[in-house]
């Protein structure tokens, strides 16, 4: 009677062990039936042509893997970045008039954070074997895969940040004024070339004063912040500690960078992005994501008429004494929790489209980088970045990117902060406080300007403590009024 | 004859007829009302009625942004033709003057955002007449393109600059796109420009009419050369005489075409699309046409030509390569005022589903109906069974439990519940009781009776056989002991083994236990049934028959035969052996009527006692010795080859009988005296009778001749004679 219990308990483990693994490793394959195909809406925050080769690859899935396996991909863009985490945030919340929550969307990983404490995730180590994850970039789907237990964002294409620069206005006034290009190296060298480039464009009308021209402008402040802060080997947004950490001698550095520029026009914002501001001829240079490559102009409008401009791209700068740092970034995508069959459709889809036969071309539209480590490897990849290399000026100009691009991926300290509850709001903080005080400050330095005061004392009045301080005191405030947890050193 | 049937299968048979008629009345209703059909005929009508609100929609959206556009179009020709008059140019000039173009490229831009705020389309353009940039190139043209990649939302911040001077995108804070240019180029192959041509082919044409005759929708194209399929409808900017100078358009890019104007939640069916294309006749044709998706694109090819088969107002079916039969409901859409040069393309709204499909739900139905009416059946035929299993059970049970009943058991019937049953089994039970107690009765009667009598009865479907009482005792059997048929037939056996010659029935019976034999009469008689005996006990009944024979063959006072059973006897003998020798010997004492006279009967009784011993020495020797009447005696031989044997023996009394004497009184002894007269069989006669006639003769001869000899038949001619003349007397 005891062996036959015995025998009993050992079948129903064995049972037991098999169905669990075929749980484990069917990652619901078999929900999916191609006669009666899944409908997934899709969200996205693409535009332009990234929108369009986006859509045609959904098109070309739908055609092909999604009818074999029951899979029907509905992309809808939802405008911008910050338009889409806004539709997301108000469908997880249920609000009046929202949307419903879409089966997959694209996603950064703090915002994925966000969306999981309300309980709308889908974990997806169930649909991701461990081999499969294995495929991707180490440093890719790290910070994406929270306490290492709940896979809740795959990456889809990551960008870095580097220096744009119209080469053709660069190199007439390297020219003139012999400044070393390699001064651009660091942020405090690039801080003094505009503030020289903006004296030699003020000096060639002498009748007016203050009419120098802004070099150089900056994408995402927030990055920005975050990345100066680690190369002065800070983490402002720490996931670890799960606070922000305000070090008032980095934050220093960077605010009397920003806002002494910003205020006395070395820098500049106008337009919504700064190529577009290159495009005009506002700037000559920016710090933009490699993802934006096929934005850079080939040629610049004035009074309607266009002038044909050379371009160049350098690494993103470093602060003097700092670690090369540069971001890594690039939402992925997230599944909303739902029902397995859902679930399943969303995660075949995220896994063919970040297969490099598919990742590859998409990433290669505009200098985005593939997320799978087999990418960078392949054939295909080396074919598309010879036949960029040997394209149009545009796709030379994307090609050029990439060289910076894989470099600075590869070989420098790329940084993509860990999310944590509330990081998103701090990147949000950060940036909307720096640029707006910093706008705020401009029309302090036109006053001194119209009292007179020289570039000198201007921008000494400018590194006074008050209008760091106020800065601090304001992020200080935003942070309280969120209970964003945070820590002075 | 027929078996009859049992209750449990007639009622289990009777109430599946009726559950079966049942489900085949369903059937045949269903058929006959033509249910499925209706269903076909309702989703056909369903599916006409979604396409023509879906085309009642399209027409109202697109009767409205034809209206916007118009509108917008009469706001900028105003401002355009206020700029030409302000710099004293004509309106056809402004593309070639700086700072009117530019003021005419933020003017044209603020109502392309009015455009795009208040239409659902993708993007809103104005193209000139030239171009500003490259003032030399024919075939370029200053426009203003924006694009709207949510036209879900009124955020301008998601337009995109496409084409147009930089200050536009500065003015909205809106980005400009990767291909954002200055121009547009014009493509003469291929109708690649027609959205600009044909509006101003139409105003040239048709001058002076209303603007929304020279609208001209165009087919699905990639105007930014950005693989994006884009429809346009544009509207020609005419100054004041009429002449044209540029169009003004919208765009609606096809995946937001088909997401928003084709939706497939109207869908219904699986596998069926929406597409627009133009219809001729009876004739669909894809020259180029609008697919809703990829089903649409999947199925249809361009430039194929379908045949349509009317089947109703709106409905047709056709047939297409891959996805075979379908059904088609078309809605014209109105796109054209019936004036419009372009009226003939005909946009016609379309609306495929496959035949299968539209059928799919009444399929559907139908299967389920039929799988419901059969499950339905099988298990009302289910439930017969057990219900009919449940009434019956006790009755089947009691019918059971009487088969299997011994007769000496006491019956004891369970109670069914159901009354009129209850009643039987209890008048059953009743009458049991009162055979029981008759028999009881019956069998006390017999004991009493003293008759030893007994029955047995042999069941065909019993194992057992009953026994009465009786049989049990004869065979020394317990009372009430069960006996199988196989030990019966032993006892049987035994019964019968010694039947009784000339007596049927009768069967001796040797008792060993109680060393006695017995006479049993057994009777059997069968029934379909099986057997039925009565043993009945006639020892004393036989044997006082047989002493009742015996009396009536011996003379009392000798003891020998008399003369019926030696006439019997000798008859017998002569039966068994006729071809043998035998010899009739009569007998008569010569003094009986002396010794009777002188010493009275009981001597003279004594005579013949003694007369018959000395006679019974022919008995040795087979011998019939007999006295037929008072003083005769006759005595046959029989059964030998000569008669000198016969003769052997005679000789051999003679000396024996010689002296024979009877003692009368103490002292006195008188011989005994007798004349005998002998017939040969067969030689003298070869009849009882005539061997009587012949030796009654031959000794009537000897005693007239000398008494107390033998006289031979043969030796009397005289006795012949006498004999002769008797006979014809």
């Amino acid at each position: 009677m005891k062996k036959q219990i015995k025998g009993i308990k050992l079948i129903a483990l064995v049972l037991m062990l098999l169905f669990l693994l075929s749980a484990c490793s069917g990652g619901g394959k078999t929900l999916l039936d191609p006669k009666d195909p899944v409908s997934i809406t899709l969200w996205h925050y693409y535009t332009g042509d990234t929108k369009i080769a986006f859509e045609t690859a959904v098109k070309s899935f739908n055609k092909n893997l999604g009818a074999e396996s029951g899979v029907l991909v509905r992309p809808l863009a939802k405008g911008s970045l910050v338009e889409l985490e806004k539709a997301l945030s108000d469908s997880a919340k249920g609000l009046i008039n929202a949307e419903p929550m879409p089966d997959l969307f694209s996603c950064y990983p703090d915002k994925a954070l966000e969306l999981d404490n309300l309980g709308k995730l889908a974990d997806l180590q169930a649909y991701f074997s461990k081999q499969e994850q294995e495929l991707y970039r180490d440093d890719f789907l790290q910070v994406s895969s929270f306490d290492r237990e709940r896979l809740l964002n795959i990456p889809i294409a990551k960008s870095t940040e580097l220096l744009y620069i119209n080469a053709t206005t660069w190199n007439e006034f390297v020219d003139e004024t012999a400044f070393e290009a390699d001064q651009l190296a660091s942020w405090e060298g690039l801080y003094q070339g505009a503030r020289a480039y903006y004296q030699w464009t003020d000096a060639k009308t002498p009748e007016v004063p203050w009419d120098g021209q802004s070099l150089v402008g900056i994408d995402s402040l927030a990055n920005f912040i975050i990345i100066s802060n680690k190369q002065l080997g800070v983490e402002v947004s720490n996931a670890k500690e799960g606070a922000a950490v305000l070090n008032q001698a980095a934050l220093r550095r960077i605010f009397d960078l920003y806002n002494g520029g910003m205020s006395l026009g070395y820098f500049n914002a106008i337009g919504k992005f700064r190529s577009d501001d290159v495009k005009s001829g506002e700037l000559s240079a920016y710090l933009g994501s490699s993802s934006g490559a096929a934005y850079f102009p080939r040629w610049i409008e004035k009074n309607n008429q266009q002038y044909p401009i050379e371009f160049l791209a350098l690494p993103y700068p470093v602060f003097e004494g700092g670690k090369a740092c540069a971001v890594s970034q690039g939402a992925g995508m997230s599944v909303s929790k739902s029902d397995p069959k859902r679930e399943a459709g969303s995660s075949v889809f995220i896994k063919w489209f970040t297969d490099p036969d598919q990742n590859v071309p998409f990433a290669m539209t505009s200098g985005y980088l593939p997320v799978q480590e087999e990418a960078y490897t392949s054939a295909l990849f080396k074919t598309a970045l010879s036949a960029l290399s040997s394209g149009d000026e545009g796709e030379q100009n994307v090609a050029a990117v990439y060289g910076i691009s894989l470099k600075q991926i590869k070989e420098s300290d790329t940084y993509a902060p860990s999310p944590f509850e509330g990081s998103y709001d701090l990147r949000v903080i950060l940036e909307k406080s720096l640029i707006e005080t910093s706008l705020a400050n401009r029309d302090q330095v036109a006053i001194y300007q119209q009292e007179g005061l020289t570039e000198e004392a201007i921008l000494g009045a400018m590194k006074e403590d008050q209008y760091f301080e106020k800065w601090l005191d304001r992020i200080h405030h935003e942070l309280d009024a969120l209970e964003i947890p945070y820590r002075d050193e | 004859m027929k078996k009859p049937m049992t209750l449990r299968k007639q009622l289990s048979i009777f109430l599946a007829l009726i559950v079966i008629f049942q489900s085949v009345a369903l059937v045949v209703s269903l058929w006959a009302t033509q249910v499925f059909s209706k269903l076909d005929a309702e989703a056909l009508r369903v599916l006409e009625n979604t396409t023509a609100i879906r085309a009642e929609k399209f027409n109202a959206a697109g009767g409205m942004m034809i209206d916007n556009l118009r509108l917008e179009l009469e706001k900028l020709t105003l401002d355009l033709t206020s700029l030409a008059k302000e710099s004293q140019i004509r309106p056809d000039q402004i593309y070639q003057d700086d700072r009117t173009y530019n003021a005419a490229a933020l003017a044209a831009s603020d109502s392309l955002v009015t455009l795009l705020k208040k239409n659902q389309v993708t993007g809103a353009f104005v193209i000139f007449n030239g171009s500003n940039a490259d003032k030399e190139n024919q075939a370029a043209h200053s426009s203003v393109y924006l694009r709207n990649t949510t036209p879900e939302r009124e955020e301008v911040a998601n337009y995109s600059l496409e084409k147009g001077p930089m200050a536009i995108a500065q003015n909205y804070q809106i980005a400009t796109s990767v291909h954002w240019d200055l121009d547009l180029l014009a493509e003469p192959e291929n109708n690649g420009f027609d959205f600009y041509e044909q509006s101003i082919w139409a105003s040239k044409t048709f001058k002076g009419s209303e603007i929304e005759r020279f609208g001209y929708w165009s087919e699905p194209k990639d105007i930014l050369k950005d693989n994006q399929q884009v429809i346009t409808y544009t509207m020609p900017l005419l100054d004041e005489e009429g002449e044209a100078y540029g169009v003004i358009g919208i765009e609606i890019d096809l995946p937001y075409f088909t997401r928003h104007y084709l939706p497939d939640s109207d869908l219904l069916y699986h596998n069926s699309f929406y597409v627009i294309a133009n219809q001729r006749n009876q004739m669909l044709n894809f020259n180029y046409f609008i697919p809703s998706g990829l089903l649409a694109e999947t199925y249809l090819e361009k430039g194929q030509e379908l045949a349509l088969k009317k089947l109703g107002e709106g409905t047709y079916e056709t047939r297409l390569k891959r996805l075979g039969q379908v059904y088609c409901s078309l809605k014209p859409l109105k796109v054209y005022s019936e004036n419009s040069p372009f009226s003939d393309q005909n946009w016609t709204l379309a609306c495929f589903v496959p035949t299968a499909n539209l059928s799919e739900n009444s399929a559907v139905v139908k299967n389920k109906m039929l799988w419901s009416i059969a499950i339905t059946t099988f298990l009302a035929l289910a439930g017969v069974l057990l219900l009919v299993f449940l009434f019956t059970r006790k009755i089947a049970g009691l019918s059971d439990y009487v088969k299997h009943l011994s007769p000496y058991d006491e019956i004891e019937f369970l109670p069914t519940g159901m009354r009129e049953i209850d009643d039987l089994t209890s008048a059953i039970k009743l009458l049991n009781q009162s055979l029981v107690d008759t028999s009881r009765t019956t069998s006390k009667i017999l004991e009493l009776s003293l008759l030893p009598i007994g029955g047995y009865e042999v069941l065909n479907d019993s194992r057992h056989v009953i026994l009465t009482d009786f049989l049990y005792w004869l065979l020394h059997l317990d009372s009430g002991s069960m006996i199988t048929k196989e030990e019966w037939q032993t006892y049987r056996h035994q019964l019968i083994k010694n039947p009784v010659k000339e007596h049927p029935n009768i069967y001796g019976y040797d008792d060993e236990i109680r060393a006695e034999r017995l006479w049993l009469r057994i009777v059997e008689a069968k029934s379909p049934i099986g057997v039925v005996g009565v043993v009945l006990d006639v020892t004393n009944e036989f044997e006082e028959n047989q002493r009742l024979a015996n009396q009536l063959d011996y003379d009392a006072l000798t003891g020998l035969y008399n003369k019926r059973a030696l006439r019997r006897k000798v008859k017998e003998k002569i039966n068994d052996h006729p071809e043998l020798i035998g010899a009739m010997i009569f007998i008569d004492l010569d003094n009986l009527k002396e010794v009777n006279d002188r010493f009275g009967h009981d001597v003279g009784d004594r005579l013949l006692i003694k007369a018959g011993q000395i006679f019974r020495y022919y008995e040795a020797v087979g011998g019939l010795v007999s006295r037929i009447s008072g003083d005769e005696f006759v005595i046959y031989l029989h059964g030998f080859k000569s008669q000198d044997a016969i003769r052997k023996i005679i000789d051999g009394f003679d000396g024996q009988a010689t002296g024979a004497e009877i003692m009368i009184g103490d002292q006195k002894s008188r011989p005994i005296c007798f004349s005998s007269g002998l017939a040969w069989y067969p030689e003298d006669a070869d009849q009882v009778d005539g061997l009587l006639k012949c030796s009654d003769a031959a000794m009537y001869q000897a005693k007239k001749n000398e008494k107390g000899c033998l006289c031979y038949y043969s030796q009397i001619n005289e006795v012949k004679r006498v004999i002769e003349s008797t006979d014809e007397q």
